[in-house]
C-alpha cells in the first residue's frame, strides 16, 4: 500500500542521497583493498573508473588507510537482531507528543523514568548504560508496504528486500561480506544465537553460523579427557579418509561438511575462555564469543550477527520489553567497555535490526500487536541522539500502524558505509546513509 | 527372486541387514538396529510390500493431550513421537512430505487446534488423491491464515495463495502468468474464518468470469484446483518431487514420463506413484544407498533409536527444522544446508552429549555393535576403522560403548539415508 506521496518521498531521499552515498565507500576504500581477491563482481560500480564519483574516490583512500592503520585493524559491524518485532514507541518515547498517552492506555512509560535523548525524546528506563555511553537512534525506520507476518518481514530485513517484490538470493549482511571479504579471511561473517541466519547468506564469502560456540569447543584439544580425545581423533579420521579428490554427491558432501565443521571448530574453538566481564545471558555470552573472535586477526572477521529474541510482546509488554532491553543494555555496554579496554572501541559499531515495530495503539490487554515502523539503535563511534525522522503518532496507515519516515534501505546504507561499502553495491541504486549518525 | 539354498554367510547376513535398513531409512522414520533385527528374515522387496500394505491411513491416530500452557510444544512432541512409533510408518513419512510441500506454520497458520487439524487432513490424504488433497487444503483454516485466503474478497482478492498454489504446490515457475495468478485469486475469494470455523459467502466471492490458462469461465475454488491439477505441468512437478523424496535424485526423463503417466492414468492418486517408485529396481539398487541427505527431524529420530535415549525435540530449534514451524511457505530446503559446518558440529555435539547415558553391553567388538544399533551394517571401512581406533583408546566398558555410539551417529553415513 504505497501511496503516491510516500513513493515520491522515498524516491527523493534516494536520489538526493545518491551522490553522498558514492563518496562514502571511497572514504574507506583502504579498508577494502583486498577486494580484488573476491572474484564475484559485487563491487563493480565503485571500481568503475569513469564515473565522476570515482574522481572523488581517488583522492580519499589514503586518509582512510592511515586511520585504519592507526586503529590497528579493520572495522567491525555487530548486528543485534531484536527478533519478534521491537516496540519503537517505548524504546524511544516522544515525550512531548500528547498522542503517546492516548494511544498507550495500558502500555505507557512514565516520562520521569526515561533517560533523556534531547528535549523531545526519552530512552527506555532499561537503556540507562547505553544512554550514558552515547546512544544513537535512527527514528522512523521501516518499509514502504509493510506486512504483519514475522516471516515475511524478517525475510525482507534479512535480504534487504526493500519493497517486498525483490527476490534477493543472498542476505544483506552476506552481500556486505562478499564485498569486504578476502580469500585470506577464513571467517568474514559470524552468526551467533540462531544457528542459521538468512541475513548472512553470501555468494562466496566464508561465514560461520553457530547457535553458540559450545558445539565447536568440543573439538578443542583436551589431553585430560581420554574419551573426548578418542572421539576427536576418530572424527578427524572419518572426515579425512572418507573424502577423495573429485568425489561428488552426498557422500562427498557429508565428509566435506565434516571437514568444514572441523575447520570452523579450529577457527572459533581456539583462544581463551574469558568472558571479559560480560554478563552470563545468551546475548552476553554471544558478545563475549564475538570479542574473542575479533581479537583473532587471522579470521578476518568483519560482520557479526546475533539474534536477541523475545520482542513479540502481545501481552505483558511492559515487563517483557523492559527485561529484553535490560539484557541488551547490560550486554552491549559491557561489550563496548571490553572493546575499549582492548583498544579497539573506535572500530566496533553495534547496530540493531528488527522485523517490525509494534502497533501504535495497545491492544487493551497489556500487549502490543504487530506493527510497522520502529526505531534502530546504534552504539559505538556514533553521534548520540535521535536521527532520521520520528514517525507521526497521528497520521497512521490503514492498519493503524506507524508510517516509516526512513527507508530500511537508507538505514542499511548507513551500516554499509560503516564498512566502506557503497550502498549501490549491496542495496541497488538510490540508497543513502542517514546523515549524522556515524562519527566522522 | 532367487534365494540361495546354502547357509547364509556373514556377508549375506550383513548385506541383507543393510538392504533392510535402506528400505526403513527411505520409507519410515524407524530405521534402527532393533527394526532391522525385526525384519532381517524378510526379503527387502517383501518389506517394501508390507510397509505399503500396512499404511492405509484408515484410522487417524489419537489426538495429543492439549490444555497445557505449551500446546504447540505438545503438538510437536506428539508428532515426532508418532513418527517413530506409528504402526503405519509410511503414512507418517508421506505426511511429513506433504507438510513440507503444503506447509502451514504455528507462527502464522493459526491456533494449535487448527494446525493439528491440518496435520490430520494431510495424513488422511497422504497416500490418497492429490486433487482431493488440494481441494481440502485450499480451504483448510490453517492454510487460509498462512497464505491469506482468510477474508480475501472478490472485490480485493489476496494473491498470496493463488501464486503459491501454482508456483510451489502444483505446476512450478514458468508455467503461469501474473494474469493467471490474479484470475486464480478471484476464483479463490470468499472464504473467511469466523470463530475458528471456515465459512464461505457468495457476496464475498468474485462475481463474474475470469480467464485462467486461456479459458474464460466462472471459477470457484474447486474449479481453480481442477484447472491447476489438470495443467500438463502438474503431474511431472509432483512426481518429480516424490522421486526426489524417496531416492534423493531427479528422475531420468524416461522415469519422469513413466511416473507422470502413472499419476494421470490413476486419476491423480498418490499411492500408485509411490508404489511405482519404491517397486522400481532403482529403489533397492545398492549403488543408490546413502544418496539422500538426512534432515534434522529424520536424524534425531534415527539418533535416538541408535543411542537408546531421548533427544529433546527442543534441540530441533538449534538445527533449524521444527515441525509446524517451516522457515517459509516453501517448507524446508531439501539440500546440502544440513551438511554445513554448524549442523554438522551440532550433530557431533548432540550425539556425544547423549551417548554417556545410553546402554552398556559386554561385546568383543564395540564398533560393530554400535554401527548395528545405528542400522549401518554396511558402513565404510574407514568409518569402522576410525570407531575401532577410538574404542581401543579408552579403557572401561561404558567409555567404549559411549564413544562408539557417539561416533556411529556422527559418521558420514549416518548423515545420509
Amino acid at each position: 500500500m504505497i501511496n503516491r506521496r510516500e513513493f515520491i518521498k522515498f524516491g527523493a531521499v534516494g536520489v538526493g542521497g545518491a551522490a553522498a552515498a558514492r563518496v562514502v565507500p571511497s572514504l574507506l576504500d583502504g579498508d577494502n583493498n583486498n577486494r580484488s581477491a573476491t572474484g564475484p563482481k559485487a563491487v563493480s560500480s565503485t571500481s568503475t573508473a569513469t564515473t565522476p564519483s570515482t574522481a572523488v574516490a581517488a583522492e580519499q583512500p589514503k586518509t582512510v588507510a592511515r586511520s585504519a592503520k592507526k586503529n590497528g585493524g579493520q572495522r567491525v559491524l555487530v548486528i543485534v537482531d531484536l527478533a519478534g518485532g521491537n516496540d519503537g514507541l517505548n524504546t524511544v518515547v516522544p515525550i512531548n507528543d500528547p498522542a503517546y498517552r492516548s494511544l498507550r492506555t495500558t502500555v505507557a512509560l512514565d516520562p520521569k523514568d526515561l533517560h533523556s535523548l534531547g528535549k523531545d525524546y526519552g530512552a527506555h528506563p532499561s537503556l540507562e548504560r547505553l544512554t550514558k555511553r552515547g546512544l544513537a537512534v535512527v527514528a522512523g525506520v521501516g518499509v514502504t508496504n509493510p506486512e504483519g507476518s514475522h516471516f515475511e518481514m524478517a525475510r525482507r530485513w534479512a535480504m534487504a528486500d526493500l519493497d517486498g517484490h525483490g527476490a534477493p538470493t543472498t542476505g544483506f549482511f552476506g552481500r556486505l561480506a562478499d564485498v569486504v571479504g578476502s580469500k585470506d579471511a577464513p571467517a568474514v561473517a559470524l552468526g551467533l544465537g540462531s544457528g542459521y541466519s538468512p541475513a548472512l547468506v553470501s555468494a562466496w564469502a566464508p561465514s560461520i553460523n553457530l547457535r553458540s560456540l559450545q558445539s565447536a569447543e568440543m573439538f578443542r584439544p583436551n589431553r585430560d579427557d581420554a574419551n573426548l580425545t578418542a572421539f576427536q581423533t576418530a572424527y578427524r579420521r572419518m572426515a579425512s579418509t572418507a573424502s577423495s579428490p573429485g568425489a561428488s554427491g552426498p557422500r562427498a558432501d557429508a565428509t566435506t561438511g565434516m571437514v568444514q565443521a572441523l575447520r570452523t571448530a579450529g577457527l572459533v574453538g581456539a583462544g581463551d575462555d574469558g568472558d571479559d566481564g560480560l554478563p552470563g545471558t545468551d546475548l552476553g555470552r554471544s558478545l563475549a564469543s564475538a570479542l574473542r573472535l575479533i581479537r583473532q586477526p587471522s579470521l578476518g572477521l568483519r560482520i557479526i550477527h546475533i539474534t536477541h529474541d523475545g520482542f513479540d510482546t502481545h501481552s505483558s509488554a511492559i515487563d517483557q520489553h523492559a527485561q529484553r532491553l535490560s539484557e541488551f543494555d547490560e550486554a552491549v555496554d559491557a561489550f563496548l567497555g571490553a572493546a575499549d579496554a582492548s583498544g579497539f572501541a573506535d572500530r566496533v559499531l553495534v547496530a540493531t535490526t528488527s522485523e517490525f515495530g509494534r502497533r501504535a495503539k495497545d491492544n487493551g490487554s497489556n500487549g502490543l500487536d504487530h506493527g510497522a515502523a520502529s526505531v534502530a539503535l546504534l552504539a559505538g563511534p556514533v553521534n548520540a541522539g535521535v536521527h532520521g525522522e520520528y514517525a507521526s503518532l497521528t497520521k497512521l496507515d490503514d492498519d493503524d500502524n506507524l508510517v516509516a519516515k526512513v527507508s530500511m534501505g537508507d538505514y542499511f546504507a548507513t551500516l554499509s558505509s560503516w564498512l566502506g561499502v557503497s550502498p549501490d553495491d549491496v542495496l541497488g541504486k538510490g540508497r543513502a546513509p542517514v546523515s549524522g549518525v556515524l562519527r566522522d | 527372486m532367487t534365494v540361495a539354498a546354502t547357509t547364509p554367510t556373514a556377508n549375506d547376513d550383513r548385506e541383507r541387514r543393510a538392504a533392510i535398513a535402506h528400505v526403513l531409512r527411505r520409507m519410515t522414520f524407524q530405521a534402527s538396529g532393533d527394526s532391522v533385527d525385526r525384519y532381517a528374515t524378510q526379503e527387502p522387496s517383501a518389506l517394501v510390500e508390507s510397509l505399503l500394505a500396512s499404511s492405509q491411513a484408515g484410522a487417524l491416530p489419537p489426538s495429543p493431550s492439549f490444555g497445557t500452557s505449551d500446546d504447540n510444544g505438545v503438538l510437536i512432541k506428539w508428532w515426532t513421537e508418532l513418527m517413530v512409533s506409528s504402526p503405519e510408518p509410511l503414512v507418517e513419512r508421506m505426511t511429513w512430505f506433504w507438510h513440507g510441500h503444503l506447509t502451514s506454520s504455528l507462527g502464522k497458520g493459526g491456533s494449535t487446534n487448527m494446525v493439528f487439524a491440518q496435520n490430520q487432513l494431510v495424513r488422511k490424504h497422504a497416500l490418497g488423491n492429490f486433487r482431493e488433497l488440494m481441494k481440502a487444503i485450499t480451504i483448510d483454516a490453517s492454510m487460509l491464515l498462512w497464505l491469506d485466503g482468510n477474508w480475501s474478497v472478490g472485490s480485493a482478492p489476496n494473491e498470496n495463495y493463488g501464486r503459491e498454489l501454482m508456483e510451489l504446490f502444483t505446476i512450478g515457475r514458468g508455467n503461469y502468468s501474473e494474469d493467471d495468478v490474479r484470475a486464480a485469486a478471484k476464483g479463490l475469494a470468499g472464504y473467511a474464518i469466523d470463530n475458528d470455523q471456515v465459512s464461505f459467502a457468495d457476496d464475498r466471492a468474485f462475481a463474474g468470469d475470469v480467464t485462467l490458462f486461456g479459458r474464460k469461465a466462472r471459477y470457484d475454488a474447486n474449479a481453480v484446483i481442477d484447472a491447476v491439477v489438470d495443467h500438463p505441468a502438474c503431474a511431472p512437478f509432483i512426481v518429480g518431487k516424490l522421486h526426489r523424496f524417496f531416492l534423493g535424485t531427479d528422475p531420468s526423463k524416461q522415469r519422469l514420463d513413466e511416473l507422470a503417466a502413472t499419476f494421470r492414468d490413476n486419476d491423480t492418486n498418490i499411492r500408485p506413484v509411490v508404489e511405482n517408485i519404491v517397486r522400481h529396481s532403482s529403489f533397492l539398487d545398492p549403488t543408490n544407498r546413502y544418496a539422500r541427505i538426512r534432515g534434522p527431524v529424520e536424524w534425531r529420530a534415527a539418533a535416538q533409536a541408535a543411542l537408546g535415549v531421548d533427544i529433546e525435540w527442543n534441540s530441533l530449534w538449534d538445527f533449524g527444522q521444527v515441525p509446524f514451524y517451516p522457515p517459509n511457505v516453501a517448507g524446508w530446503p531439501d539440500d546440502r544446508r544440513w551438511l554445513a559446518a554448524s549442523p554438522t558440529l551440532l550433530r557431533a555435539h548432540t550425539g556425544r552429549d547423549h551417548s554417556w547415558d545410553s546402554i552398556v553391553v559386554e561385546t568383543p567388538d564395540f564398533a560393530t555393535w554400535a554401527l548395528r544399533r545405528a542400522a549401518l551394517d554396511d558402513a565404510s571401512a574407514s568409518t569402522v576403522d576410525a570407531i575401532r581406533g577410538a574404542v581401543n583408546r579408552v579403557d572401561e566398558r561404558r567409555a567404549k560403548a559411549s564413544v562408539a555410539l557417539a561416533l556411529a551417529v556422527s559418521c558420514p553415513e549416518f548423515e545420509l539415508a
